[in-house]
């Protein structure tokens, strides 16, 4: 049986950020589908594009956890999260979950943040290495990846 | 007449009523006197006649009883002349009653010889028979006196009654009169006041003129104090609101000043950060591929490594300018706007490399401009750079068009592109700092439009935009009195 690499999403509008975290996740030896998006605007209408994503990619859509920055153009992760909610009333994406991938750490960005029930985890960029983004991963959707 | 000098006459008019009146007292108590004076009179002589009647049934003559009697009897004329004074004689002269005073000059005359001829009995000088005469002939002149003083003073008493008691009355009366008439005044121009200061503003009465006809002496002290502090206090009322309003528009652009300072430094802080921690973790990256033998991965990381260096530098230096763009600087020479945009070029050569757009600069200035160079280089090269970046890759012939010239007393730069355009929305925040709309080209600093719109604020000029997607131009324009 083929093996099955589930899908997630890094939504950030740094490239190198993007390469880090692609490479942190490689070095965790996480096997999974990554889709890159470099603004919240792109990441949603690549969500919102759901029947033809899903045909395109039929075991890889949706993505069931994102990686969001907070500081983009266009659509900031803060906005993302607003418009992420009200998206996941309509389409099939609610057991997608979203885990915080920024440089910041205010304080009141971060209640805002955190007051979303969908989000399962707040990175700091720069203050990790791959045991710990291996661990925080497998605690938020681990149950996906039981066949590794 | 002020209201104290009506006040004043009140009192001097009740005084002359009261002391008219006491004086009428006193003189008619003093009528009372002179018959008590006469009274004892008759009685002493009364006395006398007992006596002389002793000596003619043959007693013997008591010299010192006739002599105390006689004495007592002189007493009472000496003390009835003691009792009228100047104006009483005058009022007596009046009337024809100061004939009293003869009388009481006669009476002690009688008294004072009849001394005398005692004293001469008492010496032997002279016979029982003669004494006895004299003082007989003395009875009958006491008596006489006596009889003959009532009848002025009853007159003279009965006068001053029939005159003074009339005349307190008419001065009493003339008081009540008088004095209702000043309270009447007193109160009637205070009322009038009162209803002048209470009745409705009327646009046609100026109150200042009507206080100034209608009120007199102290009221009109008094309104003009009043008006004067009542001014007084408006004033310092104004001057406190006008404090206040100060003060709360400062309060209010200080507070806005630091929220503008704090989002600045987070910001800031935020963007430093980012390629720093980005550089960290890549270096960790060359040192496990230098170890694993990947030396290709090592050194495109270490390449990463750079331009994440070079994008911090880019970063720190747009600070910098931004924070010198607040601050005016005396370098100020005539631009020489041609060589400025060939500097330019060799600048974003980088950016213009690759660039299939056609940048066409016009310079048309019939004055020279004089200011500080660096602040036109960094206007125009953050326009002109912005207009390179974000060309619209679906348009045949992308374009960006700069043109400087001068109108009237106007400095005018355009800065046009056929480019992808800013999105509606976001063209209010183009020239907040750290702001990217486009999440392809996102390499520069956020700071660009906000240190083109510093430079065109220091310069009291203004810059406008007008961006649809066949386009974008901005337009500064600066007058040109700070230029020459």
């Amino acid at each position: 049986m083929k093996k099955i690499k589930p899908p997630i999403l890094i939504v950030d509008d740094n490239e190198v950020d993007r390469y880090i975290l692609k490479r942190l996740i490689k070095e965790a030896k996480l096997e999974l589908t990554i889709f890159e998006k470099k603004d919240g605007q792109e990441a949603l209408e690549f969500l919102e594009n759901y029947e033809a994503n899903r045909k395109e990619h039929p075991d890889g859509f949706p993505p069931i956890l994102i990686f969001l920055d907070i500081n983009m153009p266009r659509v900031n992760g803060i906005q993302f999260l607003e418009e992420f909610s009200k998206l996941r009333k309509m389409i099939e994406i609610s057991s997608c979950v979203v885990m915080m991938f920024s440089s910041s750490e205010r304080e009141e960005e971060k209640k805002i943040i955190m007051g979303h029930d969908f989000v399962k985890g707040y990175l700091v960029k720069g203050t990790f290495q791959a045991a710990d983004l291996k661990e925080k991963v497998l605690a938020v959707i681990g149950q996906h990846l039981d066949s590794i | 007449m002020n209201i104290s000098k009506k006040l004043m006459l009140i009192v001097i008019l009740t005084t002359a009523e009261v002391s008219i009146t006491v004086y009428s007292a006193f003189e008619i108590a003093k009528g009372a006197k002179f018959h008590q004076l006469n009274f004892l009179h008759l009685k002493y002589v009364h006395q006398l006649t007992k006596s002389v009647k002793k000596i003619e049934n043959n007693i013997p003559i008591d010299i010192n009883t006739i002599e105390s009697d006689i004495l007592l009897i002189r007493q009472q004329p000496i003390g009835c002349i003691e009792e009228i004074n100047f104006l009483n004689h005058a009022i007596m002269k009046a009337i024809n009653t100061d004939h009293t005073l003869t009388i009481c000059e006669n009476d002690i005359e009688i008294a004072n010889e009849t001394l005398l001829s005692l004293d001469r009995y008492r010496k032997g000088e002279l016979s029982r028979e003669a004494f006895l005469l004299n003082l007989n002939t003395s009875l009958n002149g006491f008596n006489k006196n006596s009889e003959m003083f009532e009848e002025p003073i009853r007159k003279t008493v009965s006068f001053v009654l029939m005159t003074l008691i009339p005349l307190v009355l008419i001065i009493s009366f003339f008081n009540i009169i008088f004095i209702s008439y000043l309270s009447r005044t007193i109160s009637s121009s205070i009322r009038n006041l009162t209803l002048l200061l209470s009745s409705k503003p009327d646009s046609t009465i100026n109150l200042d003129d009507e206080l100034d006809i209608k009120t007199s002496g102290e009221l009109k002290a008094l309104v003009i104090a009043a008006r004067q502090r009542i001014k007084n206090d408006l004033l310092n009322i104004e001057n406190s609101i006008e404090l206040k309003e100060i003060i709360n528009s400062q309060t209010a652009s200080l507070q806005q000043a630091n929220d503008e300072l704090a989002q600045f430094a987070y910001r800031a802080s935020h963007d430093l950060k980012s390629p720093l921690s980005g550089a960290k973790s890549l270096a960790n990256f060359v040192i496990e591929d230098i170890k694993a033998g990947e030396t290709e991965e090592a050194s495109r990381n270490a390449l990463v490594i750079y331009q994440q260096m070079e994008k911090l530098e880019t970063l720190v230096v747009d600070i910098l300018l931004l924070a010198k763009a607040e601050i005016g600087n005396e370098d100020r020479d005539v631009i020489d706007f041609n060589q400025l945009i060939i500097d330019m070029k060799e600048r974003l050569t980088w950016l213009m490399k690759d660039n299939p757009c056609t940048l066409e600069t016009t310079i048309n200035l019939s004055v020279p401009v004089k200011s500080e160079k660096a602040r036109f280089a960094q206007i125009i090269e953050n326009l002109i750079s912005n207009g390179l970046k974000y060309y619209d890759r679906d348009k045949d012939a992308p374009y960006v068009h700069f043109d400087i010239s001068n109108e009237q007393e106007q400095l005018i730069i355009t800065v046009t592109d056929n480019g992808i355009g800013i999105p509606e929305k976001h063209q209010s925040e183009v020239f907040d700092m750290f702001k990217r709309f486009h999440a392809e080209t996102s390499n520069g600093s956020g700071l660009g439009m906000a240190l083109v719109k510093k430079h065109v604020e220091y310069l009291n000029g203004e810059i406008s935009l007008h961006s649809t997607n066949t386009g974008t131009t901005f337009e500064i324009i600066i007058p040109m009195d700070k230029l020459i």
